[in-house]
């Protein structure tokens, strides 16, 4: 009872730093020219993504990406192509492992907070487990309650 | 008496009222003085009455085009018409600053009014606290962004309103979200009162509880109205671009969510005090910390007309209020400290427990992304960029979590839940879930993401049905209209509890929207008349341009042929106008909406050849998220058609009864 909160944390812990880690795309692999459009923000649009970038200008910019997607351009090398032309800013996703691995920490630590009020906290009470009601008495219960709620109103 | 000299002058009437309510209502609670609390409540309504004469001379001016006021120049011409004449009071900084103070002043007076009778023991400190905010606002009003700054010469005519702003859904969008987040400065200042008062037993927040979902409420309807005004107005073909200004909205609802459901918990097992008070206290900071955001021009965002240097005037004030706010609950913290146990991990405490750690991980994440690019450059100087990959994959995992225990957790009882009903309650929503899931997959879906969202979409609707459907068994009649007349008895005789599970439904609905993101289709490209694309089940035909001149805007819009699976619908024509008082080009969305999808279609550019570029996208399940929205505030209003509530074994009015704690303030 009380070390599975310990295990939780470890294993929910655990896939969430991997996930963070892992996040990324394959640097080595080709993307496609929706998936550069999406991870690039738009130099012409404040606050949204290429992809979402309604103005004509960013027009020009995915032309240009086809072309590097058809070429056979990597994700590194588009976004080496990205930061070179319009800099580090044009990067939707942040690059450091700081950005990414602050959130799974966060709740790592509101995990192991939980964990310690509960181990702190639960006092199971005397008695045994609940017993199960019969579908029998259950229904009989209902329709109590609810005679009784009606005569509350 | 020029309108700008008597604005100015009711103004600084209003902070002059302002101060005199928080320092009276202050001293009033050390000596407990109670005709100075009455002088500061009195003060207090004179600055909401202050306000509001200021906000109807605002008013005014806009609609006798009364050009000597700057602000009045700034956003109204004497084309804009009577509806956006009145927007137009909240579409620049200064006027939108008056009308947060206008609202936060009448939730104030309209809270003091009700509550000066109800808990005594707290409306002075209660009154003292919010009048020291309002006194706040009015302070940058007058010495930052004032709307009655002169103007002189005074022009003919004024420079019009943005015409983005000028959409239905952005007259009652920054409406709705003020009266949202100026609405938990209520329960903020009496978790204050009850802080400094010491009573904090006596259900301060049953006392203002009506008021906390009530602001809730008006913001979760601002944000869906936001989303649905990005959609339709600023043609990117989205509704949510984890944009600064959005992220700055979603921070309140969240920790506001998690107070609404943690509060739960005190009223039944008198648990969580400090959390919860520290919850309503960090949604009002939030809220501040919003507005901060929005007028600072800190962040790069859509909203980039809201941005002024009064925002470095929030900071001091932010950080006050959070000293303030959390100085008192630590010295408080002894007292806040329960008693009471869980009893089993397995109940329904234990899951609020886990949903209130979900949102308010997910609110610190948002925050931490946020605020990332701004302190990346402070450290490094580096410019970098947050965007939405970062969000969605850190906030979507926690967000299907968050789903999964929004169906759980009905389903739970209080105190210990047994396993066996537990195994029972469960049983179809698991059915319905993974049938989803197989039927996706035979119809060749293999997006993991879409997957496994529709298929906790399904389960939590069908436990959420489930609720109706066991309560409306057990209050059913005979006959026919037995099942719908229990389902009315249900949920009259607990709103608060059905009104909940109709918000869930609510919320449900928004999630099937969300998903239907991974079947996306996107196209663009250049086209002449005569020209075709294929996206989804719908072909695209450039029929012709229309071009002309209107006296607000030059039109340029492109005539679309749509056909359906097939068969001809009715055609689009997006546009590209030219706003002429602006010079600002803005396009006109063209969008077929379905409850399957929707085809969206916005004309980026059109030149003298009638040449255009074209994108397109087809939004599967978009429909579902204005849907759900309208769920969510039928659910409110269920909610709020209640009675008002009362603290299990204390009555509303026991504050006067409880024994006065020394204060030392």
């Amino acid at each position: 009872m009380r070390s599975w909160p310990v295990a939780a944390i470890v294993a929910v812990g655990g896939l969430a730093l991997g996930f963070a880690l892992l996040s990324g795309p394959d640097p080595n692999q080709v993307p496609t020219s929706d998936q550069v459009a999406n991870r690039m923000m738009s130099p012409f649009c404040p606050g949204l993504t290429l992809e979402e970038c309604p103005s004509g200008q960013s027009s020009r910019v995915r032309a240009e990406i086809d072309r590097l997607v058809a070429r056979g351009a990597t994700n590194a090398e588009i976004d080496r192509w990205i930061v070179d032309n319009y800099g580090e800013v044009a990067l939707a996703r942040p690059g450091g492992s700081l950005a990414w691995i602050t959130p799974p920490l966060l709740a790592i630590a509101g995990l192991a907070a939980v964990a310690l009020i509960l181990r702190r906290r639960v006092k199971p009470a005397a008695g045994p487990e609940p017993e199960e009601l019969s579908e029998r008495d259950e229904s009989r219960f209902e329709q109590d309650f609810g005679r009784f709620q009606k005569g509350s109103e | 008496m020029e309108i700008s000299a008597a604005g100015q002058a009711i103004l600084v009437a209003a902070l002059a009222c302002a101060v005199w309510s928080t320092l009276s209502s202050g001293l009033s609670v050390k000596g407990n003085d109670r005709r100075l609390a009455l002088s500061g409540e009195r003060a207090l309504f004179a600055t909401g009455f202050l306000i509001l004469c200021a906000t109807v001379l605002l008013v005014y001016a806009f609609y006798t085009r009364d050009f000597s006021l700057v602000y009045v120049h700034g956003y109204s011409s004497r084309s804009t018409s009577p509806v956006y004449t009145l927007t137009a009071l909240w579409a620049g900084m200064e006027g939108s600053l008056l009308f947060w103070t206008l609202l936060s002043a009448l939730y104030a007076v309209s809270a003091i009014a009700v509550q000066r009778k109800r808990r005594p023991d707290l409306t002075p400190v209660a009154t003292g606290t919010l009048a020291g905010i309002i006194a706040f606002f009015i302070a940058v009003l007058v010495f930052g962004a004032n709307p009655f700054d002169a103007l002189s010469p005074i022009p003919g005519d004024g420079a019009g309103l943005n015409p983005l702003l000028q959409s239905p859904f952005m007259a009652i969008h920054p409406a709705m979200l003020y009266l949202g987040l100026t609405g938990f400065a209520v329960p903020f200042a009496f978790a204050v009162a009850s802080l400094v008062t010491g009573r904090l037993e006596a259900g301060w927040f049953t006392s203002t509880r009506r008021w906390t979902v009530l602001a809730w409420s008006f913001l979760t309807v601002g944000i869906i109205l936001g989303g649905a005004w990005a959609y339709m107005e600023l043609g990117w073909g989205g509704y949510w671009a984890w944009d600064p200004v959005e992220n700055a909205s979603l921070l309140p609802w969240l920790t506001g969510t998690a107070f609404l459901h943690s509060v739960m918990i005190q009223e039944r097992r008198q648990m969580l005090k400090i959390w919860n008070v520290a919850l309503i206290l960090g949604t009002y900071c939030l809220a501040i910390f919003g507005t901060f955001l929005t007028r600072s021009g800190l962040l790069s965002s859509v909203h980039t007309f809201s941005e002024s240097p009064v925002g470095k005037m929030f900071l001091p004030f932010l950080a006050v209020m959070l000293v303030f706010a959390f100085g008192l609950l630590g010295w408080r913290y002894e007292k806040l400290r329960s008693e009471r146990h869980l009893e089993s991990m397995f109940s329904r405490e234990a899951m609020f427990l886990f949903n209130n750690l979900l949102l308010v991980t997910i609110a610190l994440t948002v925050l931490w992304g946020t605020l990332y690019p701004i302190m990346v450059e402070a450290v490094s100087g580096a410019k970098i960029s947050v965007g939405p990959p970062f969000f969605n994959t850190v906030v979507g995992p926690m967000g299907l979590a968050l789903l999964a225990l929004t169906g759980i957790g009905p389903l739970v009882a209080w105190r210990r839940a047994s396993w066996r009903s537990l195994k029972r309650e469960l049983f179809l929503p698991l059915v319905a879930g993974f049938a989803t899931v197989a039927a996706l997959g035979f119809n060749g879906v293999r997006s993991a993401g879409a997957m496994f969202g529709l298929g906790l979409t399904s389960f939590v609707a069908v436990a959420t049905i489930g609720e109706f459907a066991r309560g409306a068994r057990a209050h059913r009649g005979k006959g026919l209209l037995g099942y719908p007349r229990g389902l009315v008895t249900v949920i009259s005789g607990n709103r608060r509890r059905y009104g909940g599970y109709i918000v869930h439904l609510g919320v449900v609905l928004i999630c099937l929207g969300i998903s239907g993101t991974a079947f996306r289709q996107s196209w663009s490209g250049d086209m002449l008349p005569g020209d075709s694309f294929t996206i989804g089940r719908y072909e695209v035909t450039y029929e012709r341009a229309r071009t002309f001149t209107t006296d607000e805007k030059a039109v340029r819009m492109a005539v679309m042929a749509i056909s359906q699976d097939g068969r001809p619908v009715r055609s689009l024509t997006p546009q590209r106008n030219i706003h002429l008082a602006q010079d600002q080009p803005q396009s006109e969305v063209g969008l077929r909406t379905t409850l399957s999808d929707d085809l969206y279609l916005v004309l980026t550019q059109m030149d003298s050849t009638f040449a255009v570029t074209m994108r397109a996208w087809v939004n599967p399940l978009v429909a579902w998220i204005w849907i759900g929205g309208v769920f969510m505030a039928l659910g409110m209003l269920v909610i709020l058609s209640g009675k008002p509530p009362t603290q299990r074994g204390v009555s509303p009015g026991s504050g006067r009864a409880e024994k006065p704690v020394p204060v030392s303030v």
